[in-house]
């Protein structure tokens, strides 16, 4: 029971201290209707069946993605500069369960993206949407938001491990919305770029939800995107519970791993 | 070179602000009210005061960086609010603190800035660089960046810089802030070799043993008017006659405070703690009585911790302060 | 000729030591990452974007190529500014001998020039990889063009990192104004195909008129180039000017009316 409540507790802070940050609202924000205007005008010319999915998972999932970047490499470097780390590592509750409420709650929040790019688009770019396969989609965006997260989960796990990772999480969002497919399918990239995709979450999210907005019902071809979308999850999921153990032992019985 | 440097005259700096949406209320802050002083070529000028007295909004309007709301204010002949560019090439400042310099760079180029900011021909300013790094013992340091600094070594640093236009009036706004005994009183002999060369120098300070080791003279300032100026001995003259009791006590300094307020000879009492023991500052204008009253009453007393001296600038400072008559 | 040799020598040396003083992205990794990386990494993503949709990729290289310099000109005036603020040496640059319109100038002119480098990168990325055809070029009006335009963004930089004094948030600010580079100055699709209304704002920003000129001088046209690149040159010192004068009024409510702390 005070897992639980320690969970809820861990959500409902990181809630409160994300959401006012600024530049995580001009990220789930801007970064969605940025995206599907661009589409929406590139597409102007499509008919409108075309261009609603990429739209709606163009705008929606880059904002999901851009929120996970910025909320969970800046929480980590902003726990370390407010010397919150140190204290994080010294508490009872493992360092894996607290970074696993904040990841959950990061993704919930990041789902305002694709809500807003819903909204946004209908409103105002007029563009209707239409679900074929409601329990698909809900399927296949749960699979994402899980795969997307535990990705997220093990990068934070770089940031803390070393300083000069932090510079990377400059790199974080566009690469991976290229790599990961969500506005133009990976098919599209060299064979190198399609390689490196393989083992990303996010473009086997990205498919399945594709798949699941297509006229057709879903067939095989669905069951594995969304098959990949969890196992690429959950071995991201994995590698992240190493690590966190990894850097209490770097913190604790090495003591060669900075907390502040 | 004017000989009356700086000219303060009635000088007032009111702040206006608003809170509220629909039902918006005014406040006017009185920052400085009625202000006025002149300071000598060559004088060190010192202003102590509580903080939100007005020290620093005083020294912004005398760097140009304030206008006042009223009176008028001179620095070497010229007025800061409409003659600011005339000012600024033949002064110079630093408000304390660690901020005031660029991180990024090191303490050569951050000199190298400023001295082309003050328009410094090139070749004169290498030649100054040099010197004021090797006066301020950075000239070995010079190459590395400031943010690798400690804050001894960047207050020198600023004192380097704020003496890079050879200013004729520089203004120190609490300069030992946050230093170590030994960095402290290095500059501290920094201040004193600059106003050797003829520099007016405006110094604020906490530090009241700093203010009377330093200044000429010292303006008193409180709620935005000044008490009193006057040379620090004779500030301290203010309380001839009297004579101070300090005793240190474990826990029940409240408790012999009070008593020790009802005395007649008793001017004032103050209670600082200081970890498990108290001191007790008294100013008596019979301290044989005072210190025999708290032999009799206290049995915690210990003769060791009690200590009788002549009144200093800081009990001077205190009486003037706390309204004492 | 010293007389004049040296203020110029002595505002260059203020630029280039403002411009390593206060970006905070000059560390090779934090340069490559951020000045390189992830700008090529936009443009190809857009890029990529337009041909999927069947369209011509060397429009949308070329758009987002010469949108580049917004990083520097856009993002990197605005980090200046809230550097200098951090810094506590806002105060000390406003009280100096150098007159802070100088200061200001000086703070823009490097990014201006880093803004051309990144746009160059950029070009090289539209030419080798997305069929940018370079035979029609005009290399020396392109480089003046690319010039005009980068410094013209940095107008629009030093203009909106002055609202930071005012307390404005410069971390939305400055995004909602690139924000509104890459939707409305023709990056990655006509100007005209938006509403009326938004062309009117497309036209008021810098980098559309420039990105006019750039698209006819690469396809070899000369028409219209120079009334565009006239256009953008005013509206760049139009919006620099108006930062200009936004601090001087900044100055003014905190050193008259004190209702402003420039800190």
């Amino acid at each position: 029971m005070a897992n639980v409540h320690l969970f809820i507790s861990t959500m409902a802070v990181h809630a409160a201290s994300t959401i006012k940050r600024p530049f995580y609202r001009i990220v789930l924000f801007i970064q969605p209707i940025v995206i599907a205007t661009t589409v929406h005008m590139i597409y102007r010319n499509a008919a409108e069946e075309q261009v609603a999915r990429f739209i709606l998972l163009g705008g929606g999932l880059a904002g999901i993605w851009s929120a996970m970047t910025f909320s969970t490499a800046g929480d980590v470097e902003r726990e370390r500069l407010q010397g919150v780390f140190s204290v994080l590592i010294a508490a009872p509750a493992s360092l894996a369960f607290v970074f696993t409420a904040k990841i959950v709650m990061n993704t919930l929040l990041a789902l305002l993206a694709l809500v807003i790019t819903i909204l946004y688009s209908w409103l105002v770019l007029g563009v209707h949407f239409v679900l074929p396969h409601p329990a698909a989609f809900v399927l296949a965006l749960s699979s994402f938001l899980f795969g997307t997260g535990a990705f997220a989960l093990f990068l934070a796990n770089i940031f803390l491990l070393t300083r000069t990772a932090w510079v990377f999480q400059n790199v974080l969002e566009s690469p991976l919305l290229i790599l990961g497919g969500v506005a133009f399918p990976v098919a599209i990239l060299p064979t190198w770029a399609r390689a490196i995709s393989v083992v990303l979450p996010i473009r086997w999210g990205s498919e399945a939800l594709y798949a699941a907005l297509a006229a057709t019902p879903p067939d095989a071809y669905f069951w594995q995107c969304v098959l990949w979308t969890m196992v690429t999850g959950a071995l991201y999921w994995c590698l992240a519970q190493v690590l966190f153990h990894y850097i209490e032992y770097r913190v604790r019985w090495l003591g060669n791993l900075e907390t502040a | 070179m004017h000989p009356t440097t700086v000219v303060v005259n009635n000088v007032s700096r009111l702040y206006a602000t608003q809170t509220g949406f629909f039902h918006r209320q005014r406040r006017v802050l009185h920052a400085l009210t009625d202000v006025s002083l002149a300071v000598e070529q060559g004088e060190i000028f010192g202003l102590i005061g509580p903080n939100g007295a007005g020290k620093t909004t005083l020294i912004k309007i005398l760097t140009t960086l304030l206008v006042p709301s009223s009176g008028s204010a001179r620095v070497l002949g010229f007025d800061v609010a409409t003659q600011a560019r005339e000012i600024r090439p033949h002064i110079n400042f630093i408000f304390g603190g660690e901020r005031g310099l660029y991180w990024r760079l090191s303490a050569y180029d951050n000199l190298c800035y400023f001295a082309d900011l003050y328009h410094i021909e090139r070749k004169v300013a290498r030649t100054r660089i040099e010197e004021l790094l090797t006066r301020v013992g950075l000239w070995d340091r010079r190459q590395e960046k400031v943010e690798g600094f400690s804050k001894g070594m960047k207050q020198r640093l600023h004192i380097a810089k704020a003496l890079i236009n050879t200013p004729k009036v520089l203004f120190l706004d609490e300069p030992t802030i946050g230093l170590d005994p030994v960095a402290a009183r290095a500059l501290r002999s920094l201040i004193s070799d600059i106003r050797a060369t003829g520099v007016t120098i405006f110094l604020t300070s906490h530090y009241m043993w700093e203010m009377e080791a330093l200044c000429d003279r010292i303006a008193v300032v409180k709620d935005g008017s000044i008490l009193k100026i006057n040379t620090p001995t004779a500030l301290t003259d203010l309380l001839y006659g009297m004579e101070v009791v300090e005793v240190q006590l474990p826990g029940t300094g409240d408790l012999v405070g009070d008593q020790v307020r009802q005395r007649a000879e008793v001017v004032s009492a103050s209670l600082i703690n200081s970890g498990h023991m108290q001191t007790l500052t008294i100013q008596s204008n019979d301290a044989p009585a005072t210190i025999a009253f708290l032999q009799a009453h206290c049995a915690t007393l210990d003769p060791a911790r009690l200590l009788r001296r002549l009144p200093n600038l800081e009990d001077a400072y205190i009486k003037l302060i706390e309204g004492i008559e | 000729m010293s007389l004049l040799f040296q203020p110029i020598a002595r505002w260059l040396r203020l630029a280039l030591l403002g411009y390593r003083a206060l970006f905070a992205w000059l560390t090779p990794l934090d340069y490559l990452t951020i000045k390189i990386i992830e700008p090529i990494a936009q443009l190809l993503f857009f890029t990529l974007l337009g041909q999927f949709a069947g369209l011509d990729p060397a429009y949308f290289a070329l758009g987002n190529a010469v949108r580049l310099a917004s990083v520097s000109g856009l993002y990197g005036c605005v980090v200046v500014m809230m550097e200098e603020r951090m810094s506590g040496t806002l105060q000390l640059v406003i009280a100096s001998a150098t007159p802070i319109g100088q200061t200001l100038v000086a703070r823009m002119a490097l990014q201006g020039l880093d803004g051309l480098l990144t746009t160059l990168l950029g070009l090289g990325v539209a030419f080798l990889f997305f069929g940018l055809d370079a035979s029609q070029v005009q290399w020396v009006w392109l480089l003046g063009a690319l010039l005009i335009t980068s410094y013209a963004i940095a107008g629009l930089g030093l203009f909106v990192s002055i609202f930071g004094v005012f307390g404005v948030d410069l971390t939305f600010a400055m995004n909602f104004a690139y924000t509104l580079l890459l939707l409305f100055c023709g990056v990655n699709f006509p100007v005209d195909a938006l509403p009326v209304p938004l062309q009117l704002v497309a036209n008021l920003l810098p980098l559309t008129h420039g990105l006019a000129a750039i698209r006819a001088i690469v396809a070899g046209e000369s028409s219209g180039v120079l009334l565009h690149l006239c256009w953008e040159a005013l509206i760049g010192l139009l919006y620099g000017l108006s930062g200009y004068f936004l601090f001087r009024y900044a100055e003014y409510r905190a050193r008259v009316l004190g209702t402003l702390d420039l800190v």
